[in-house]
């Protein structure tokens, strides 16, 4: 065999796994379908300069998007979405990933995360418990560098810490201090909520050879300064370490052996059109959840299951806007910095999603744009001079806004499959199949009703709600696919992250996520590509 | 007009119609020129006529420039998006559309500094400074 182990995408998990098998001297390549691009320093230029300061805007290389095709949030040119409901988030195709234009927040999963279908009757269980992960999770803060604030996090929904965060937490912002002071400890709709810090994978000291975060309020789409966490950290050690990177490289084959459970080789067709093989003794898909399941879609291969491509989750996202009566000084810092976690969990989750809530640091957001604020002062009301300024002034600085991410159960019938459509590279397109219910559209009319409460109690002079109560957006947060589970019948990997089928074979990401929880799934993600690259070290033992 | 009282008369009306005193010359010769090409010389050169004759005359300079600019017909268009200009380093032209600026103008967006914010992109002071109400710049 050429390779110990060849991994599929250099996004988060492929790279720490990459890292951590080469750092225990076993011989690795890091396959990646988009390349590196651009320096840091130039890429934030492409984001000064660009029009419209889109999650994409400092990685517009164009021709990126015609070699290593991706989905993006202006058109639908690459995801065949077949409904009834519209899936709305995306991933970067690129060495590093989507941690590129990651905000950056990194909650853990609570304890019930992993047992809903046990304590509340809906969704399906993990094989795994908090417990069993929860010294993964501090491995995975130690190694990305997580600022938090241990005391207000230990026993949080039950999820006990067993080792203090590697930073403190990240300074609260100004309009925090009137969010603790106001809503701390108060009763909404019958629940005590409290105000937390959030838990970020951004420097608070030096950490790591970074620097700590000097609130460029960028984040995102870029840290100009990498005290944001970004995988591309992880992709420079594993190399430092003799892993090898092959960019501008798309695998559209894992080729099994007859019996098919065993993986013996990696097709790939490089951007130039070269076509290549890799071969080794394992084999690591971590090409995040939509082109983890095509890809095995493709190759016809660990799907004894029939699971590969179906559960798809999002956590669909919504927000609300306030004027506050003070100034809160939005644009500062990182674009938020607390949250409520206090509907994280509860019987209600028998029926109702949960939510978890983010305070904003960016005024309003899409809601309404400073330049939203502004055209409408000059265009439509011809302010101008000092009294402009002071009207600008007066409003943005006490613009706040909250936000809401729900869980999706798991649905067999959401899906990812492959359409007859060929993507520029000649390769078929995901079709997406999915459906939003009524559990998460009772989330989404309480959390309106808690946003609603929450302004009122901050005494706020003016509310602005989305129109549409059933409309959402996509947290970026693209779960399932390859569930995990210990009957093979029923699921694609073991509670190992290996294939049921094909015992060489490992799958690691959102992907295997049995449920979506509430947090934002990076820390998961991490948690377990880091007890899976121990896993695979042990076969060599 | 030549191009120096060109750009002095410019200068002059961006400060009162942006409520900023201190411009820099160098963003103001670009943005000058930027609107020069998006709404052409005939109407910058009656825009600046206009602002020379109210500066020389005895009304208070924010209600003349009220009247004569701001609700004029004429000449309130081009003024509206000379201020979106400075604010935010984008101007719509004559057909609509959104004109972008380079790196530098953005960076000199006034509509951050009219927060008391930065730019995103640029870091706004050492770690922590967000923690602190801001002072109002000048």
């Amino acid at each position: 065999m050429s390779y110990d182990v060849a991994i599929v995408g250099a996004g988060i998990a492929g790279s720490l796994i990459a890292y951590r098998l080469a750092s225990k001297g076993l011989k690795v390549i890091l396959l990646e379908a988009g390349h590196t691009g651009e320096e840091r320093p130039k890429m934030s230029l492409r984001y000064a300069e660009a029009k419209y300061k889109i999650p994409s805007s400092p990685y517009n290389d164009k021709i990126s998007y015609q070699k290593a095709p991706a989905p993006t949030v202006i058109n639908d040119n690459y995801y065949d979405q077949q409904g009834p409901n519209t899936f709305k988030s995306t991933y970067l195709r690129r060495t590093g990933g989507s941690t590129w234009h990651w905000l950056g927040n990194v909650p853990r999963f609570i304890p019930s995360d992993f047992k809903l279908k046990s304590n509340y009757d809906v969704g399906c269980d993990w094989p795994i418990n908090y417990a069993d992960l929860e010294p993964w999770y501090c491995e995975a803060e130690e190694e990305i560098g997580v600022s938090g604030n241990h005391d207000e996090w230990n026993g949080l929904h039950g999820g006990f810490r067993s080792k203090p965060f590697p930073m403190s937490a990240i300074a609260l912002s100004y309009g925090d201090g009137i969010l603790y002071d106001t809503l701390n400890n108060t009763n909404v709709g019958g629940t005590t909520i409290t105000v937390n810090s959030t838990p970020q994978a951004r420097n608070s000291v030096f950490y790591d050879n970074r620097s700590p975060c000097l609130g460029s309020s960028s984040c995102v789409p870029i840290c100009p300064y990498s005290a944001k966490y970004d995988a591309s950290v992880h992709v420079r050690k594993a190399v430092e370490l003799g892993a090898e990177l092959l960019e501008e490289c798309i695998v559209t084959r894992v080729e099994g052996n007859p019996s098919k459970d065993l993986a013996v080789a990696l097709h790939y067709q490089t951007w130039e059109g070269t076509k290549g093989t890799i071969e080794a003794n394992h084999y690591v898909i971590t090409a995040h959840s939509i082109e983890t399941a095509k890809l095995l879609l493709m190759s016809d291969i660990a799907n004894s299951s029939d699971q590969v491509g179906r559960n798809l989750m999002d956590h669909l996202n919504g927000a609300a806007g306030a004027i506050l009566p003070d100034p809160v000084y939005p644009f500062r810092g990182p674009p938020t910095t607390s949250g409520i976690d206090s509907f994280r969990d509860g019987d209600f989750r028998q029926t109702t999603a949960a939510f978890r809530m983010s305070m904003g640091n960016n005024a309003w957001g899409r809601m309404e744009s400073p330049d939203a604020t502004l055209s409408n002062l000059v265009r439509n009301n011809g302010e101008f001079g000092k009294a402009l300024r002071d009207k600008l002034n007066y409003r943005i600085t006490r613009m706040f806004r909250i936000s809401y991410t729900t869980e999706m159960l798991p649905n067999p019938d959401n899906r990812v499959t492959l359409s007859d459509k060929k993507d520029a590279t000649g390769l078929p397109r995901p079709q997406l199949h999915m459906i939003v219910d009524d559990y998460n559209i009772k989330a989404f009319t309480r959390a309106r009703v808690v946003m609603s409460d929450l302004f009122d109690r901050l005494g706020a002079v003016e509310k602005k709600f989305m129109d549409d109560p059933r409309a959402y957006k996509g947290a970026g947060h693209i779960i399932g696919t390859c569930k995990m589970g210990d009957d093979p019948t029923t699921s694609v990997v073991n509670r190992e992250c290996r294939s049921h089928d094909m015992s060489n074979l490992f799958i690691v990401g959102a992907s295997v996520f049995p449920t979506s929880g509430t947090a934002n799934p990076t820390l998961t993600v991490v948690a377990l590509a880091l007890k899976a690259a121990e896993t695979i070290c042990k076969d060599y033992a | 007009m030549d191009d120096q009282h060109k750009l002095t008369l410019f200068m002059g009306l961006s400060q009162t119609l942006t409520g900023f005193e201190h411009l820099s010359d160098g963003i103001g010769r670009d943005y000058l020129e930027r609107l020069l090409d998006g709404f052409g010389e005939q109407a910058m050169a009656a825009l600046l006529t206009r602002y020379d004759t109210v500066i020389a005359g005895d009304e208070d300079i924010t209600d003349a420039v009220k009247t004569a600019i701001m609700e004029d017909q004429e000449h309130s268009p081009l003024a509206k998006e000379l201020i979106m200009l400075w604010y935010t380093a984008q101007y719509k032209d004559l057909t609509g559309s959104l004109q972008q600026g380079t790196a530098a103008h953005y960076y000199n967006s006034l509509i951050w500094k009219a927060i008391q914010a930065h730019p995103p992109g640029v870091s706004g002071g050492i770690y922590g400074y967000w923690a602190e109400a801001p002072e109002m710049p000048q």
